[in-house]
C-alpha cells in the first residue's frame, strides 16, 4: 500500500498522461502517507 | 558530519567524504545547468515543493538516460546525490563524472545491501538522494516499482518528493535540436509508518 500510494503521487506529478502507465487512472489515497510542508521539514 | 560507527567501513568512508564533495557538486551542477540550457527547452514547475533541507528522496520516473542530470540541474538550493547502476561507473562517458561527483553504485537485480545502507546513511545525514523506484527506464509509462525506495524512506524517515518528467524520452532522437522537457515537482510526503514497523513488514516478505 505504501509503495502504491507513493507511485500514484509520482504519476500525478507527470504532465504527460501517457507516461503514467499502470498508475494512470488510480485514485490518490493517503492511508499510509502524509503530506508535509516543505518549508518546515 | 557524525558517522554511525555501526556502518560497514565502505559505507562509513563514503558518508565521511560527503562534506568534501560539496565544491565538486557545485561546479558540476553549474556546468550541467549550462548544458541543459543549450540542449533542453526546460519547463520546471513545483519548485516551491522542494524541501530546502532535511532527509529527502527525489523520486523520479525514469524515461531516458538524461533524467538524473535534469533533476540535478532543476534542484538549485541543494545538492542531489544520485544512485547509479554499477555498469555506468565503468562507462568511459559517464564513469568519470559519477566518480568525480560522488554518486554511489547499485547492483541491479539483487538486494544490494551496501546501496541500501548508503541511501539510508546519506538521508540520515540530511542529504537529498535521487531514486528511480522502478529501477530501470520505462519510457512508455510507469511500471511496478521495486521495494527499495519504500524501505529506505521508512528507515530514514525521509520526505519523498515526486519528480515527474515528460519529454526527455525524445532527447536521443531530437539531438542536437533542443528537446522540450517538462519537470514537475509534486507534493512532498512521508510515510506514516515508523521505521521499525516498516522494517518488520519488509522482513516478512
Amino acid at each position: 500500500m505504501m509503495t502504491r500510494e507513493s507511485m500514484i503521487q509520482l504519476a500525478l506529478a507527470i504532465r504527460d498522461p501517457a507516461l503514467r502507465g499502470a498508475y494512470a487512472d488510480l485514485p490518490a489515497t493517503s492511508e499510509t502517507i502524509e503530506f508535509v510542508d516543505p518549508q518546515t521539514v | 558530519m557524525a558517522v554511525d560507527s555501526s556502518l560497514s567501513p565502505a559505507v562509513r568512508d563514503y558518508i565521511a567524504r560527503q562534506p568534501n564533495l560539496g565544491w565538486r557538486r557545485t561546479i558540476f551542477n553549474s556546468v550541467l545547468r549550462l548544458v541543459v540550457r543549450v540542449l533542453i527547452d526546460f519547463d520546471v514547475t513545483g519548485i516551491e515543493n522542494i524541501p530546502p533541507r532535511g532527509p529527502t528522496i527525489l523520486m523520479m520516473n525514469h524515461i531516458s538516460a538524461i533524467d538524473p542530470g535534469l533533476c540535478m540541474a532543476a534542484v538549485r538550493r541543494r545538492h542531489v546525490v544520485p544512485m547509479s547502476k554499477v555498469e555506468n561507473f565503468r562507462s568511459p562517458v559517464w564513469g568519470p563524472f559519477l566518480w568525480w561527483y560522488g554518486a554511489y553504485k547499485v547492483h541491479r537485480g539483487v538486494v544490494d545491501r551496501e546501496a541500501l545502507m548508503n541511501s539510508i546513511a546519506l538521508l540520515k545525514s540530511g542529504l537529498m538522494i535521487l531514486i528511480a523506484p522502478e529501477g530501470t527506464r520505462s519510457p512508455h509509462g510507469l511500471q511496478e516499482p521495486k521495494d527499495g525506495m519504500t524501505y529506505v524512506a521508512t528507515k530514514a524517515d525521509a520526505v519523498i518528493l515526486p519528480a515527474g518528467l515528460s519529454g526527455a524520452q525524445h532527447f536521443k532522437h531530437r539531438f542536437p535540436r533542443r528537446t522540450p522537457v517538462q519537470l514537475h515537482f509534486g507534493r512532498p510526503f512521508r510515510f506514516k509508518t515508523g521505521g521499525a514497523r516498516a522494517s518488520h513488514a519488509m522482513s516478512c516478505r
